[in-house]
């Protein structure tokens, strides 16, 4: 994602980047970023609270504004649900439970397929 | 945010700041993480990106209540009706009406086992309410039509600078857009 950053920046639009993984941002240099120290996959808030989210999406905002020069600036929100999770889904990888890396579309839902094979076949009609 | 809640870290680079979090625990280190995992399996390396220097910074030309806000996603996000990602160095983007509703999102990335929360509530990677809000209340100018997605596990560096970033680049250009939030997972 640093890579994307860097690349609209130095084209002449600002970016920011909303990440929680620390090392992979400072590796990366991002011109404008704001780290939330969340797990992965929680990159804009907790799990059903709207407020939080909308929260941590205007505080990131406001970043925008608030860099003269190019860095990484730290969000003031805790995670109080636990790292076990983190760990958890580490050691869920170690077994490698997740699907193979090929060329088949993973459809979060067996009737996204559906949908989208419909849709394939509506324009192929023509309609 | 105020700089009580932050706390000096290194600095890398004379050019570049980084504001580490003062509060307990520490980040945790992904890229070790993962390269010990993917040994584990027998997977090739994955690479992160590292940059040699800082980047420039572009000033904004106008407030954020006057600029219109793009999003790119890398949380392999799609429409239901759309075809999701293959996990095979997908390069492929997808165009999300900023107006969809949260119900028709889904997710399809190589880190499956990190959306368990996001395909029950899209909220937490993907901002599109939390924008929709911004926007209505005037913290924000204007939304682009489409935000952006792609699915970020890409192995090559090499596509992602000559297949990925160049249909990113026209569908911004496409929006005519002041700002940009990524948003990776």
């Amino acid at each position: 994602m640093s890579l994307i950053a860097r690349h609209f920046e130095g084209k002449g639009l600002p970016t920011l980047v909303l990440g929680s993984a620390f090392d992979i941002l400072v590796a990366g240099m991002p011109p404008r970023a704001m780290f939330l120290n969340y797990p992965l996959g929680f990159e804009t808030g907790r799990p059903f609270d709207k407020s939080h989210q909308f929260e941590v999406v205007q505080a990131a905002l406001a970043g925008f504004e608030d860099f003269e020069r190019p860095g990484i600036k730290s969000m003031p929100y805790e995670w109080l649900a636990g790292w076990e999770m983190t760990r958890e889904r580490a050691r869920l990888g170690d077994k490698d439970s997740r699907s193979p890396r090929d060329m088949t579309p993973r459809y979060q839902k067996e009737e996204d397929r559906r949908l989208f094979e419909e849709n394939l076949k509506g324009n192929n009609n023509g309609t | 945010m105020t700089s009580r809640d932050e706390q000096k870290g290194s600095i890398r680079d004379g050019d570049y700041m980084v504001l580490s979090p003062k509060a307990l625990p520490m980040p945790t280190a992904y890229i070790e993480q993962t390269r010990r995992q993917y040994d584990s399996l027998g997977y090739p390396p994955y690479q992160w990106f590292e940059a040699e220097d800082a980047p420039v910074l572009t000033k904004m030309s106008k407030p954020l209540s006057e600029s219109k806000l793009g999003l790119i996603s890398t949380a392999g996000t799609y429409v239901a009706g759309q075809q999701a990602y293959y996990y095979k160095d997908d390069a492929s983007i997808r165009e999300i009406p900023s107006n969809t509703d949260m119900s028709d999102l889904r997710f399809a990335h190589i880190m499956e086992n990190y959306l368990v929360e996001a395909w029950q509530d899209p909220g937490v990677v993907f901002p599109i309410e939390a924008l929709r809000k911004l926007d209505e209340d005037g913290t924000v100018g204007e939304l682009a039509e489409e935000f952006l997605a792609c699915m970020g596990g890409i192995y090559s560096q090499r596509r992602v600078n000559e297949e990925l970033i160049p249909q990113l680049e026209a569908a911004v250009d496409r929006q005519q857009l002041d700002l940009l939030l990524l948003v990776p997972l």
